[in-house]
């Protein structure tokens, strides 16, 4: 018996909801825009080689940051409603399917003239070939592993489209097909290393890179990736700020538009998360940051490096060796039960049906994303899951992939995780957006649209909403009767007001489907020029 | 450079803790000196200052605890700052080899091996490897080993690097070694006694091997041998009966085999090291002529038979082994010296006893094996095993069948296997340990 009442007090206690807190917002619209642009001195060239970086992310960060205490803090770069303003990393924006297939550049390097070659590319693991369009502009010429033809090149264009539909900043590439008489060497061409060395390059240097990529015949099929302009000051950490750079004020494992970008990078498995797959560029006032090098995503780099587990598991996971040692082999990892792929050409190891979004790792620690939380998490989801089946197709389509069995595979596969995606996404958290406050009387009125509702994970008779409501101080103003949802929007009305300080109201919004509830909701408004607002947003 | 090293080391740890944590006083106010005033921006604000909140949540206050961390923070951080400094070191290394990061356009025409093995009777041993390949078709390699079971020890191999159009790859080698370890335990059944000597040994082999199919090859090889068991004693008084012990032996022998081998990995995800089904039937017949300093010439025939069968259970790598071998040779053991006497023992077969501990004019072996994966490139594995060494088949007695047991690790390098570890123990009294750090 009294087992049971202490069962009955702490499953009252857990279950119990808190109050709303200390945390108040001020009483105006949401910063849509925040300004990152000031002018400012060029910054210092940070640059990391690959073995310094992964022994820093993968064990020194870790292990210093082991001997730290302290709880994840929320993401600092988002405004009284949890989104992320325009800024130098991040543009929302919300592209038509047409506007997606033609992407950001400008449709590709110029033919008017032959591509004069300047150089090799200096970094990174694949071979990259620099040159000049007859615009003038200068491209770095990417391309397919040999036997691998149509996978990196296609499946960079498809995610750098989706990675700028979501609002990054990406560089403009394109796939392009070419013969070997269609490249000319310019006079100064010339090999360098990151060393300073240098060197001329020849016709034989030329061909010798070619000969390592795949081609067929004299035609080579690469991706054209524009440079971008500006001077390169880096690429993104993974935490901290660049220093020298005043405009970069939110330590980057605190930028929702980074943390969030764990969903994007599950969506279109793109394991290779680090700094070098970023670029921070100074434009002669400020600095701007970009995405880039998308290449083993969409299963390409599990393919063709033959790392199944890519996307499943960290290079360095402890844990997942250990249960492979000590189950004897008689644990099946999620990626051991997928073994055969349709025989497509440019399709990667990529599928819908052993994704788990939850469970989808980088190749290596990514600190923003490691740290994502379920507000950071809910913001990516909700705009990836905005992009229709027709957004998605026309970023296949500019992948240019010859099989039209592939671009379907694609497809379809591209909007099963989607879907997976925001299951996953939407039931962490109470995915209620588009909150409105309106005044009804001495009450007022709380409307909002349910994700899970809209997307059809669940249905409506199952879910109910209770609204409570405090005061400035934080003193409790009374509570609704439960309300049923209707359709994907629904509105709680009876809402009783705060006294003081314009009104300001904090609801708490309690959102159940079935007997699984879901953590609340803190919707503060208070009165505007034009009747009641949201102000402020606080997701637990 | 340990002044670089220590300015790095204090740079790195004043950054980190005094300004990016904006722990120092007045520090962080110097840091800020040029950024833009916003003041002058009334419009956006920046970036952190987007969220419209005037009064914070409250936030749980663990400035006590990393108040008492700070220090084996910093201690932590000094000393990490160690390897990324050296990290540094190897990045500036491979890029100066290529534009490519790790110099994945540089074709080196050397190649570098090296072994460290250790085995818990004879203990350490190592060896060096250094080949060069000459021209498209050529290559020589030359190694030098030394400890242990090596001894001191060179050689060296010139062959072909790749089949001929005929489908033919010759090479030739040579080796000289003298204080490798060796173990005797006498010849048939042990008694129990097990000593250890010193070998002396020089040979050169002429090998052409065919590949008539895909699955097929034959190799054919002659060669010369001198070898010299030590006597330091040891075996003379433990063994009296022991034929060859101290005595120069020279042998020339000749060999064909033919294999068939269909092992292969069944994945593009499994490392060609570790197939994962297919069988294996090896066959050898041969011949050696030689002449001991007292005890005089001799000669026997040799036949070698092994059969092996990988069964793939799941995903490639989760594979069990059946295998077998027997060998034998033509004439009574005691009418040639030992050190040509088939034998069991070793990192290979029966592995809870020292390499050659059992001989005798036959061996039989058999073992099973399940391996499963740790990482891609690793997989651990249990085993069974049994074998005996008789005077001629019609002596295999089944009762006198060693049976051993035992786990390891093994990880590889695409085609190499670079690491191996192995435990095995057989009855009571016997265990075998083994190690092998790398590959020549």
């Amino acid at each position: 018996m009294k087992l049971a009442a202490c069962a009955v007090f702490f499953a009252a206690c857990a279950s119990a909801p808190r109050g709303p807190g200390k945390l108040r917002f001020a009483n105006a619209e949401p910063v849509m825009k925040v300004n990152d642009s000031q002018p400012i001195e060029k910054p210092k060239h940070v640059e990391l080689g690959l073995v310094t970086y992964y022994l820093g992310e993968d064990f020194i960060e870790p292990a210093v940051r082991s001997l730290e205490v302290g709880e994840t803090k929320p993401a600092a770069n988002v405004n009284s409603l949890g989104e992320v303003p325009d800024s130098s990393w991040f543009t929302n924006r919300s592209p038509t399917p047409e506007e997606i297939r033609k992407g950001p550049g400008l449709g590709g390097p110029s033919r008017d003239k032959k591509w004069q070659v300047t150089g090799v590319k200096v970094g990174g693991a694949a071979i990259g070939i620099l040159m000049k369009d007859g615009r003038g502009d200068t491209y770095v010429l990417k391309f397919d592993e040999r036997h691998y033809a149509e996978t990196e090149t296609s499946a960079d264009v498809v995610v750098q489209r989706l990675t700028w539909a979501l609002g990054y900043n990406v560089p403009d590439n394109e796939v392009v097909t070419f013969k070997r008489e269609d490249l000319e060497l310019a006079p100064d061409a010339a090999i360098k290393d990151r060393a300073g060395g240098k060197k001329a390059m020849k016709e034989a240097d030329l061909d010798k890179y070619l000969a390592m990529v795949e081609h067929d015949g004299d035609t080579y099929r690469g991706l054209a990736s524009k440079f971008i302009t500006g001077d390169i000051v880096g690429g993104i950490s993974p935490e901290g700020t660049l220093p020298d750079d005043p405009n970069d004020r939110v330590p980057h494992e605190l930028r929702r538009d980074l943390r969030g970008q764990r969903l994007l990078w599950a969506w279109v498995n793109h394991p290779d998360i680090k700094t070098q797959n970023s670029l921070a560029t100074y434009d002669g006032d400020h600095v701007k940051w970009y995405m880039l090098d998308f290449g083993e995503s969409l299963g390409v780099g599990a393919r063709t490096t033959n790392l199944a587990r890519l996307g499943y598991r960290q290079e360095y996971e402890v844990r997942d060796m250990g249960l492979s040692l000590l189950s004897f082999g008689l644990y099946v990892h999620p990626w051991e039960r997928r073994t055969k792929f349709p025989p497509f050409k440019g399709l990667g190891w990529f599928d819908a049906e052993s994704f788990d979004p939850g469970g989808w790792a980088a190749n290596h620690n990514w600190h923003p994303g490691d740290v994502a939380d379920r507000a950071d998490e809910l913001w990516a989801a909700e705009k990836i899951l905005k992009l229709t089946p027709k957004h998605i197709a026309a970023a296949v389509d500019a992948g240019q992939y010859s099989d039209v069995r592939t671009r379907e595979y694609l497809t379809k596969t591209l909007v099963a995780r989607q879907e997976k995606i925001g299951r996953y996404a939407f039931s962490r958290i109470a995915p209620l957006v588009e909150l409105k406050a309106s005044q009804r009387g001495s009450q007022i009125e709380v409307c909002f649209s349910d994700l899970w509702l809209r997307y059809h994970y669940g249905s409506p008779e199952n879910t109910r909403y209770r609204a409570t409501s405090f005061d400035t101080t934080g003193a409790r103003l009374g509570a609704t009767a439960p309300v049923s949802a209707r359709g994907d929007s629904t509105c709680i009305s009876g809402i009783s007001t705060g006294a003081t300080d314009a009104g300001y109201t904090i609801v708490r919004i309690d959102a159940s489907r079935g007997r699984h509830a879901l953590p609340p909701l803190y919707v503060h408004a208070a009165r505007g020029p034009d009747g009641y607002r949201v102000i402020g947003l606080d997701r637990r | 450079m340990p002044v670089d090293f220590a300015l790095a080391a204090a740079w790195s740890l004043i950054r980190h803790h005094l300004v990016k944590r904006k722990l120092a006083f007045g520090l962080v106010a110097l840091a800020s000196v040029g950024a833009p005033s916003w003041a002058e921006t009334p419009v956006d604000p920046p970036a952190d200052a987007a969220s419209g909140i005037i009064v914070k949540a409250d936030e749980p206050d663990h400035s006590v605890a990393n108040g008492i961390l700070y220090v084996p923070r910093s201690l932590a951080q000094l000393i990490l700052s160690a390897p990324r400094y050296a990290a540094v070191g190897v990045d500036h290394y491979l890029e100066s080899r290529s534009p490519n990061a790790f110099g994945r356009d540089v074709h080196s025409s050397w190649r570098l091996g090296a072994v460290f093995d250790w085995e818990n009777v004879t203990g350490p041993s190592g060896a060096l490897r250094i080949g060069r390949e000459l021209g498209d078709a050529y290559s020589v390699d030359a190694y030098g080993g030394a400890f242990g079971a090596r001894g001191v020890s060179g050689g060296a191999r010139i062959s072909l690097g790749r089949f001929t159009s005929w489908r033919i790859q010759p090479a030739v080698d040579g080796m000289v070694g003298s204080g490798m370890e060796r173990v005797y335990a006498g010849v048939g059944e042990m008694d129990g006694r097990r000593v250890t000597f010193d070998e002396k040994q020089a040979m050169a082999h002429a090998t052409v091997a065919i590949r008539p199919g895909r699955w097929w090859l034959i190799v054919g090889r002659a060669g010369f041998a001198q070898t010299t068991p030590d006597d330091g004693g040891d075996i003379a008084t433990a063994y009296p009966a022991a034929v060859g012990v101290g005595e120069r032996d020279r042998a020339g022998s000749g060999e064909i085999s033919l294999s068939y081998d269909t092992r292969s990995p069944d994945y593009s995800w499994i490392l060609p090291a570790a197939p994962s089904s297919g069988t294996l039937i090896h066959a050898t017949g041969a011949y050696t002529r030689g002449e001991t300093d007292s005890t005089g010439a001799y000669s026997f025939g040799r036949s070698h038979l092994e059969v092996q069968q990988l069964f793939d259970l799941f995903h490639g790598d989760r594979v069990l082994t059946i295998g077998a071998r027997t060998e034998t040779i033509t004439v009574d053991p005691m009418s040639v010296p030992f050190t040509q006497l088939p034998a069991l023992g070793g990192a290979d077969m029966l592995r809870a006893y020292a390499r050659d501990q059992l001989r005798d004019r036959s061996a039989t072996y058999a073992n099973i094996e399940y391996a499963w994966p740790v990482t891609v490139a690793s997989q651990a594995f249990l085993f069974a095993e049994t074998g005996e060494v008789h005077d001629g088949y019609r002596n295999f007695d089944s009762n006198n069948l060693h049976i051993g047991y035992g786990a390891g690790v093994r990880a590889y390098d695409g085609r190499t296997t670079f690491l191996v570890l192995q435990i095995a123990a057989a009855g009571t009294d016997q265990i075998g340990a083994f190690a092998q750090l790398g590959a020549l």
